[in-house]
């Protein structure tokens, strides 16, 4: 048993490349972060930022081509990810790690019962045979809170709905009892009331299990409310990171604060939304220097000339801006 | 289920009226049989007394009343050549038929899964590109050339095949080889499509993120759902199958359905035309409700429509 107090996931420096045909896009430009035992670590970014590309490399679902992995590594349990032969590396997926995805309804094989789906984890790993698996699945539909389990243990996922399945999903997922369960986007396509009893259930599951989760997400209201450390991603790359209830009321990167800034607010009197003026970057053709800087209040001939380097504003809270400094001392 | 089955049926009886009014005109425009079957010295008094016997005096339409009453009755006529009842010789011709159809089918739908799922797997590899070129011939190539090619090759040449008749192993290579090959062309190209999207789908990934081995996931999580698009199209070919296959039962001399409709086509049988293209069509009819409920046991999207 390594060391509790090693981190349980390592990103480290990851460099992600989607080649088709003459085109390079660069989904992730080295990025960097760590997921303690029993935390939960928030991804946090806008579309296209690279968190999903990110969560799908941990789990090595990338398919190459068009997808290469062109420098970085990631460490689970100390161990390399990357390097591992796929056969052994799969053979971890499931019990080790688990997964949920954004569309669950697209992520279930609507040609299988879910019973059979949520039973698959204990066949696939040798863990139990058919039978004994099947009942632990009604169990775990029981336990994400699906009512009368033994029945719908035989229906599709047509047969959900989109809250429901996604249930099912998280049952699939925590089937083994993993140590890390990678959340992409749980919530996103659903309704806002069923979104808050997924994010509960998540929650709730983490706790019961100690299980470390890293939660990829554009919502800094789930960030706020569920994540221990966060890292906010922008152009590829994890610009800011630390603890959240560090980051988060006092951000050091100008797009943390932006963002902080464009979520409107129900405490105070608002003319307007702020939204973060330009959009988000064109990954074939990142901006020189710092990828935020066309979008910066802040930004300087030097953000355009150079990437900034990594600031350590306080202990265990970082900003890769030049003037992370004045952001972090509201200047 | 009651009522999906009724529908069926009468669209398949609307139409099979259609074809057969179509049929028995066009049959008889092909003239008075008697000439055929009287030798040429016969009497006028003999053909008088053949053309009366068999009611090809009448007019037409009146011909027409009385076959639909035969039909009513359950009489599909007598064949003029065989001398028996139409409908034993075609019941007698159509097993040959379904038994070539059925082998030809096993043969070529899982070939054309297996080569078709191996293609998907490693797009652009040797085997892939190897595999759709081949298939694409295949789905291409006339069977009627194909099949004289085959024989001229096979049996005339090399000798190692008999040319054409019905007998042991050796007879079937040379039709089921042909007859094959156009669905199994058809179906690679559908099922390497299909396994493609089910393997760049989300609920692969779903599979390979719980750590399901890779050899379930091609053959369990992709190809089940492939499987469905391979149904609808080797459900058409079937139904294709089943109406005999008018070339290659000629060419090889195979007594099935196909070659019994030319054959009286050719000698104006037209109780023998009648009554295969009826029998025909109801084996057609079966079919297509015997794949609408093997879709139905394959997608459960569509059982709880």
């Amino acid at each position: 048993m390594p060391n509790a107090d090693a981190p349980l996931l390592e990103v480290d420096d990851l460099r992600i490349e989607f080649r088709s045909g003459r085109e390079i896009v660069r989904a992730v430009n080295g990025a960097s972060f760590t997921v303690r035992r029993g935390e939960t670590t928030a991804v946090l970014g806008e579309s296209g930022s690279g968190k999903s590309v990110t969560a799908a490399a941990i789990m090595r679902l990338l398919a190459s081509p068009p997808a290469h992995i062109t420098g970085g590594r990631i460490r689970f349990n100390g161990a390399d990810v990357l390097g591992a032969p796929m056969a052994q590396w799969r053979k971890r997926c499931g019990r080790d790690i688990g997964m949920v995805f954004q569309d669950a309804l697209a992520s279930l094989n609507p040609v299988f019962t879910v019973g059979w789906q949520i039973a698959e984890p204990f066949k696939a790993h040798g863990v139990l045979p058919a039978k004994a698996a099947l009942e632990r699945a009604v169990a775990l539909l029981g336990r994400v809170g699906i009512p009368e389990p033994h029945a719908r243990a035989h229906d599709y996922p047509h047969q959900f709905s989109g809250g429901m399945r996604q249930r099912v999903m998280i049952a699939m997922a925590i089937a083994l009892d993993p140590s890390l369960l990678i959340a992409d986007e749980p919530t996103t396509a659903l309704d806002v009331t069923v979104q808050a009893q997924i994010m509960d259930l998540l929650l709730d599951l983490q706790r019961e299990r100690h299980m470390a989760m890293v939660l990829i997400t554009h919502d800094l209201g789930v960030v706020a409310e569920v994540a221990d450390r966060v890292a906010v991603m922008y152009g590829g790359r994890v610009v800011e990171s630390g603890l959240a209830r560090d980051v988060l009321p006092r951000p050091a990167h100008p797009y943390t604060l932006a963002l902080l800034e464009s979520v409107p607010r129900s405490d105070i009197e608002q003319q307007q939304l702020n939204p973060i003026v330009g959009s988000p970057p064109n990954m074939a053709t990142l901006p020189s220097g710092c990828a935020f800087h066309p979008r910066c209040r802040r930004a300087t001939s030097e953000c355009r000339a150079a990437r900034p380097p990594t600031v350590k504003v306080a202990p265990g809270h970082h900003a890769e801006c030049f003037y992370a400094q004045q952001v972090f001392d509201g200047r | 289920m009651l009522a999906y089955l009724t529908r069926r049926a009468v669209h398949s009886v609307i139409a099979l009226t259609g074809l057969v009014i179509a049929v028995f005109f066009l049959a008889r425009l092909t003239g008075d049989p008697t000439n055929l079957y009287l030798p040429p010295e016969a009497s006028r008094e003999a053909r008088e007394e053949f053309s009366r016997k068999h009611g090809f005096d009448r007019p037409a339409t009146e011909q027409f009343a009385r076959f639909v009453g035969d039909v009513l009755d359950g009489n599909l006529g007598f064949s003029l050549k065989k001398q028996r009842p139409a409908v034993e010789v075609v019941l007698e011709a159509y097993p040959t038929t379904l038994k070539l159809a059925a082998v030809t089918l096993l043969i070529a739908i899982s070939l054309a899964i297996a080569v078709g799922a191996l293609a998907a797997y490693r797009p652009g590899r040797v085997f892939d590109r190897v595999g759709s070129t081949g298939s694409l011939i295949g789905a291409s190539a006339p069977d009627f050339w194909v099949a004289i090619t085959a024989i001229l090759l096979f049996a005339e040449s090399l000798r190692w095949l008999p040319t054409s008749g019905t007998g042991g192993f050796p007879y079937w290579v040379l039709p089921v080889t042909v007859l094959a090959l156009r669905p199994f062309g058809l179906l690679v190209q559908v099922v390497r499509g299909a396994m493609m999207d089910a393997l760049a789908s989300a609920y692969v990934k779903t599979a390979r993120a719980k750590g399901v081995a890779e050899r379930s996931v091609i053959f369990v999580h992709a190809l089940r759902n492939a499987l469905l698009a391979a149904v609808t199209v080797a459900g058409d070919i079937a139904v294709g199958m089943i109406n005999g296959a008018v070339i290659v039962e000629t060419v090889f001399g195979w007594p099935g359905v196909g070659k019994l409709m030319i054959d009286a086509v050719e000698q104006r049988d037209f109780a023998v035309i009648q009554a295969s293209i009826m029998i025909t069509a109801a084996a057609i009819f079966l079919m297509n409700i015997l794949i609408d409920l093997l879709y139905v046991a394959l997608d459960p999207r569509i059982r709880h429509q």
